[in-house]
């Protein structure tokens, strides 16, 4: 796979389509050339599942993202991770323990994506979710983060957190919210002419609304940077 | 917190009409679910919110009500008498959200029932707390989309330290991009 390749957890999807933002993706794919691999597993997620249920509320969503794989815009990828997710999975769930208990945190789902990420060489993620991000980015940011929530201590099992980070090293998370300023710094909103700045931010809030874990702060930060 | 004295907890706050108590035993509930998820103890998460719920509408005090009130008077003491047999304390958890379901249908009002919105409201918690969006889906039964929708407009994403900053993040972005 080539280095610029990204490989897409369904919450990114789920918030660009969610925020009928979906053509971030066709236009980046257009300018940039790269190609956004989807796990199987994502497409069962975010489109068979939700074409079958009973709940219709997120049928539209899902025929979005069915176009885009149709169209070529998302790359349907699979390959056999499971002893290597099995392992790892282990290894997620025992890095953190609270009243000497191990604290499951992950989903099999997410670490078979980082495990694919690593058999497809593939250095890039897009990814929205909170929690993977940050066992990826910040693992110690993790610990600090439900001691305060959940008010007790938490120990760290050092030879859990090293596999995971042996697994995660050199992996490079990018939320839609960044997908999306990449594409309007290449022109994806020009079209708005005097209030393209203005779209950008409304996009921004829109992204957050629609689950991407990105704050306030971070918002207003990147948006006074825009000239 | 045991699950026994938490649901005694649960059933002494709604006995007593006590909308307080019963916000205040839901956090309780909450902050235990994440240390030690048990199918029981997030079913007397997201009954405990509802029963909340309940409390705080002046409508369900009606006498058209009152038959109700007491049968999950009754099925609350048999949780709590259940709380060392999973099965039989499911069951009543089920009978008990059955009973709610069918008085909020003599005169429904939204599109989701109130145990839905307990179960998500109590999805989006844990991954407010740390577990992955994936995991809590998985957990709850809800989906990923309504957690992430129901979260987004929370400050869950404005409570976590980021190690990143968003100037360096672009930067990244940018690069992987081809930029």
């Amino acid at each position: 796979m080539a280095e610029r390749d990204f490989i897409c957890d369904s919450s990114a999807i789920i918030s660009l389509t969610d925020a009928c933002l979906a053509h971030v993706f066709y236009f980046l794919k257009e300018k940039t050339g790269v190609k956004f691999l989807v796990p199987k597993s994502v497409v069962e997620e975010c489109v068979e599942k939700p074409l079958h249920i009973q709940n219709k509320d997120y049928r539209f969503s899902a025929l979005k993202i069915k176009d885009m794989i149709n169209d070529g815009i998302l790359d349907k990828v699979d390959a056999d991770v499971s002893s290597k997710t099995a392992e790892l999975e282990k290894a997620a769930n025992t890095v953190f323990f609270a009243r000497g208990q191990p604290l499951r945190l992950m989903h099999a789902g997410e670490i078979e994506m980082l495990a694919l990420a690593e058999e497809l060489e593939v250095k890039n993620v897009l990814m929205d979710e909170r929690t993977a991000r940050l066992m990826i980015e910040a693992p110690l940011n993790l610990k600090a983060h439900l001691e305060k929530e959940l008010r007790v201590n938490i120990m760290v099992n050092r030879g859990s957190l090293e596999k995971m980070q042996n697994l995660t090293k050199g992996m490079n998370v990018v939320r839609s919210t960044e997908a999306l300023i990449v594409a309007y710094e290449r022109g994806f909103l020009k079209h708005f002419d005097d209030i393209e700045k203005e779209v950008a931010e409304a996009a921004l809030y829109r992204l957050k609304s629609a689950g991407c874990a990105i704050s306030f702060k971070e918002i207003d930060e990147y948006m006074k940077g825009v000239s | 917190m045991p699950l026994k004295e938490l649901t005694h907890e649960v059933m002494d706050a709604f006995s007593k009409k006590n909308q307080k108590k019963m916000r205040k035993t839901n956090d309780k509930i909450l902050a235990e679910l994440m240390l030690s998820f048990t199918k029981e103890m997030f079913n007397l998460a997201v009954i405990s919110y509802v029963l909340s719920k309940v409390l705080a509408k002046p409508r369900f005090y009606g006498r058209a009500y009152k038959e109700s009130f007491e049968r999950m008077e009754q099925v609350l003491n048999h949780m709590e008498r259940s709380a060392g047999d999973p099965e039989k304390y499911n069951i009543a958890a089920g009978n008990l959200e059955e009973t709610i379901g069918a008085m909020e249908s003599e005169d429904q009002r939204f599109v989701k029932s109130l145990v839905e919105k307990g179960k998500l409201k109590t999805a989006a918690i844990l991954y407010a707390q740390g577990m992955s969006l994936s995991l809590a889906a998985e957990m709850t039964g809800m989906s990923k989309q309504d957690i992430m929708d129901y979260s987004g407009k929370t400050m869950m994403a404005d409570r976590v330290a980021e190690a990143v900053d968003i100037s360096e993040r672009v930067k990244k972005a940018k690069r992987a991009f081809g930029g």
